[in-house]
């Protein structure tokens, strides 16, 4: 696994604005098909900054994106067109995605024309691309602002699936939508994944919706990937103590109210560790040296007491 | 009349034209108790806490009967109504940064808010300083404007303006929705204080049924613009009687669901 060359990567990605870099030094690879990859974070950590260097929106400061190991500076004109179309982005608001004058059968077709298709033949695809995320084909002739909420973000998906990608780029896709609308984007998002051989990465605060989608996830503090893993024994057994806070914070039905983590970040560009101001792990050697991603059980996590975490997060599983 | 409820609703009505907007056959919040709204857009749940502030606009027409510290909101003129807003039940929004006035700061947009109540001079400044301790935010904050503090820290401000004026109930609109979790927490904790330690009623409009179970006594789930189910919490949240209510549960992506 480890072999293969990855769809879209960030290759010590550092990306600033203006003298601060947003994002820090970052190592994310995406490899096409049917992997579902969760970047999680809170507002401010530089995970939508990512995203949109991952999209080419915006110009590395240092290190690069590759795509199918090229950088993306490097690209050919055909390279280029075929990284446009394999990574479809969809973004959080289904209303600003959609030109508000088109109808939703012309936003699609203006896609499919993207790949040749074009007539007839697009206008049946149009029908069958509606109904694949769960829309009846009579809502080609509406305009976006007749539709609701979660009819958008579907429409969105179905324009990015047009052009037949290989990764989905999500940035908090469900946020805006009431939770039975949300329910089933996150099912139809699951399917899709399946049937269409579809990478999905998914930049979300809502570790949840993370759990379901994404067999690996990345966390995200103050612009570095401060742990990586696969999904389930990342929120299970958190190795980095922001992990672990972001896990605990989210209040489960009929439980106790969460614990306070708030508190200040370091500047990512100092010494030392970015989370030491809030963290209760935090010693000397957190101020003096800033720690790098290193192996911890199945994950990997930048801090100097991972393994006192694992332990704090799960009384007695290290002893036995 | 003594006031054993602070907020006493029967049969409100909210129309706009010929529809109906919201309907709550009945409320009452008592003091330190926590009501939980919750529901979907167009439940009606906004109208109905617009309704008890006396914020709707003209073109609504609200009927029933409701009373917030004893005052009746839907029969009394603006001014009496106003009266009441703020210095007994004040809102607080989902976007705060959005609702404070970015031209001013922090510590103006609170004189002038207690201004407005009568209170002036050192009165003013001894309840500013205890309303920002109150909710956990340094005095410093005062002096900064809106765009120059964090979305929780502007939530909380919006609280401590509450505090500042004495209110007695706090109707939230969303008051976490727009914040990260960990941030989340911290202002959920400040209104769990209120309520214990000054007997501030609560009412909670949410559409996160996980954080109305950790907070509220009784819940009243909404559809659209109907009361379909309410009770205490815990029998409401852990044993649905509703549909729809087993549907919104259902829905909620929960961690530690999976496998």
């Amino acid at each position: 696994m480890s072999d293969e060359i990855p769809l879209l990567a960030a290759v010590g990605l550092t990306v600033a604005y203006g003298r601060t870099p947003v994002v820090h030094e970052v190592d994310l690879p995406l490899y096409a098909g049917r992997r579902g990859v969760g970047l999680i974070g809170e507002s401010g950590s530089g995970k939508t900054t990512l995203a949109r260097a991952l999209l080419g929106l915006l110009e590395p400061h240092h290190g690069e994106v590759t795509f199918r190991g090229r950088s993306l500076g490097e690209l050919s004109r055909a390279e280029r067109r075929e990284y446009r179309s394999q990574v479809q982005p969809v973004f959080q608001d289904g209303n600003e995605a959609l030109d508000p004058r088109m109808r939703v059968g012309a936003s699609i077709r203006e896609a499919l024309a993207m790949r040749g298709l074009t007539g007839r033949s697009a206008s049946s695809v149009v029908t069958d691309l509606l109904e694949d995320v769960g829309l009846s084909g009579s809502l080609a002739t509406r305009r976006p602002h007749e539709l609701s909420g979660g009819q958008r973000q579907r429409v969105v998906i179905a324009r990015a699936l047009a052009i037949q990608p290989r990764l989905l780029v999500l940035d908090e896709p469900t946020s805006a939508l009431d939770v039975t609308v949300q329910a089933r984007v996150l099912e139809l998002l699951e399917r899709l994944g399946e049937e269409h051989d579809l990478g999905l990465l998914l930049i979300t605060h809502n570790l949840a919706v993370v759990e379901r989608l994404c067999e690996t996830a990345h966390v995200m503090f103050a612009g570095r990937v401060v742990e990586s893993g696969p999904t389930r024994q990342l929120l299970s057994q958190p190795a980095h103590p922001y992990t672990k806070a972001l896990r605990d914070a989210v209040p489960t039905m009929g439980g106790a109210l969460p614990e306070v983590v708030e508190g200040a970040t370091a500047d990512a560009a100092d010494t030392g560790c970015a989370y030491r101001l809030r963290c209760p792990f935090a010693t000397k050697v957190c101020a003096l040296q800033t720690p790098v991603l290193r192996r911890v059980g199945t994950q990997s996590a930048a801090c100097h007491h991972a393994e006192q975490v694992v332990e704090a997060g799960n009384p007695g599983v290290l002893s036995s | 009349m003594s006031v054993e409820h602070l907020v006493e609703v029967r049969d409100l009505q909210v129309t706009h034209g010929d529809r109906r907007i919201a309907s709550i056959p009945e409320l009452t919040l008592a003091a330190a108790e926590c009501v939980g709204i919750v529901g979907e857009s167009g439940s009606g749940k906004t109208t109905s806490l617009l309704a008890l502030l006396g914020l709707l606009g003209r073109d609504f027409h609200v009927s029933g009967a409701a009373r917030v510290c004893g005052v009746d909101v839907i029969g009394a003129d603006e001014r009496e109504v106003a009266a009441v807003r703020g210095s007994r039940i004040a809102l607080v929004m989902q976007n705060p940064q959005g609702s404070l006035n970015p031209t001013m700061r922090l510590g103006t947009l609170m004189k002038r808010a207690l201004a407005q109540h009568g209170v002036k001079g050192p009165a003013a400044r001894n309840r500013i300083a205890e309303a920002l301790s109150s909710v956990g935010l340094p005095e410093g904050v005062a002096r900064r404007y809106p765009h120059q503090v964090s979305g929780g820290q502007a939530q909380r401000f919006g609280i401590a303006i509450a505090v500042a004026l004495g209110a007695e109930v706090i109707a939230a609109d969303e008051p976490t929705s727009a914040l990260d979790v960990t941030v989340q927490a911290g202002v959920v904790h400040v209104l769990q204080r209120l309520r214990a330690e000054r007997g501030m009623g609560l009412l909670l409009v949410s559409h996160d049924l996980a954080l109305v179970s950790t907070v509220a006594d009784r819940v009243l789930v909404m559809r659209h613009g109907e009361v379909v189910e309410s009770g205490t919490a815990r029998s409401v949240l852990a044993a649905p009687a509703h549909d729809y209510t087993r549907e919104l549960l259902a829905a909620v992506p929960t961690l530690g669901a999976a496998g």
